[in-house]
């Protein structure tokens, strides 16, 4: 650890993050405002989209590698999510 | 070395900030469904792939984490399409509308609602409607199959 770690570290937390969450409070504007079923899905598919974005930036601002391994979980977890509502979509009558 | 790597890591996460509340604004502004999906499924996607790109970048020492992060940017590039199209076809078989603007609907006509598939032309879906024991002409038959999605 030097200060090229702590510097990115700190850059992570306190730039990165608050950017990010600018990303997440339009998402949730389309969330809760979106006026067909399909629009929320989308929108809930990105969340889990920046999600990934915020997981990776605790994994760097926080230095643990392991986390990486939960981003990729996420990613997973999205897939499925957005295949099961598609179905759900078109089946329902 | 050090610095050249945590620098590019630093822009990387940037760039993909910056993807992130693009997508977040085309989700926002864009006036249909369709036109929001393909803000997301494209910018939020090259976003996440920035975003692995920089971990795997700042862990340069850690090689497992550059082999998760690959398969990451492996699995996002090839799921986030499948989804959006997933959703994009089940919204337009149930009804969702396209924005009033919009010059042309090729598609307009052409989803059979009883077997929830889509045919290649609107003629071939009401010859079904009238008589769906036959499968249409003979010309037109092997490209609505072809046309049609698994269910």
């Amino acid at each position: 650890m030097n200060d090229y770690h702590e510097g990115l570290q700190l850059f992570m937390i306190y730039v990165i993050l608050p950017l990010l969450t600018i990303g997440v409070l339009l998402t949730l504007w389309r969330l809760v405002r979106g006026p067909t079923f399909p629009d929320r899905v989308v929108a809930l598919d990105k969340l889990s989209v920046i999600a990934i974005g915020i997981i990776l930036a605790y994994a760097i601002g926080l230095n643990r590698p392991v986390y990486v391994d939960i981003a990729l979980i996420v990613a997973m977890l999205s897939f499925l999510t957005t295949v099961g509502f598609g179905y759900y979509i078109e089946r329902r009558v | 070395m050090e610095l050249l790597l945590f620098g590019l890591s630093a822009l990387l996460m940037l760039i993909s900030t910056f993807f992130f509340i693009v997508s977040g604004i085309g989700l926002v502004r864009m006036p249909d469904l369709y036109m929001r999906m393909s803000a997301t499924s494209k910018a939020a996607t090259l976003g996440a792939a920035c975003a692995f790109l920089a971990g795997a970048l700042y862990f340069y020492d850690n090689l497992s984490v550059a082999l998760r992060v690959f398969a990451g940017i492996l699995f996002i590039f090839a799921t986030a399409p499948i989804g959006a199209h997933m959703i994009g076809r089940a919204s337009y078989a149930r009804g969702v509308a396209v924005w009033e603007g919009a010059v042309i609907d090729e598609m307009e006509g052409c989803y059979d609602r009883s077997t929830h598939s889509f045919h290649s032309s609107p003629q071939h879906n009401q010859t079904t409607a009238t008589t769906p024991d036959e499968t249409g002409t003979a010309p037109q038959a092997p490209a609505a199959t072809s046309q049609q999605a698994a269910p």
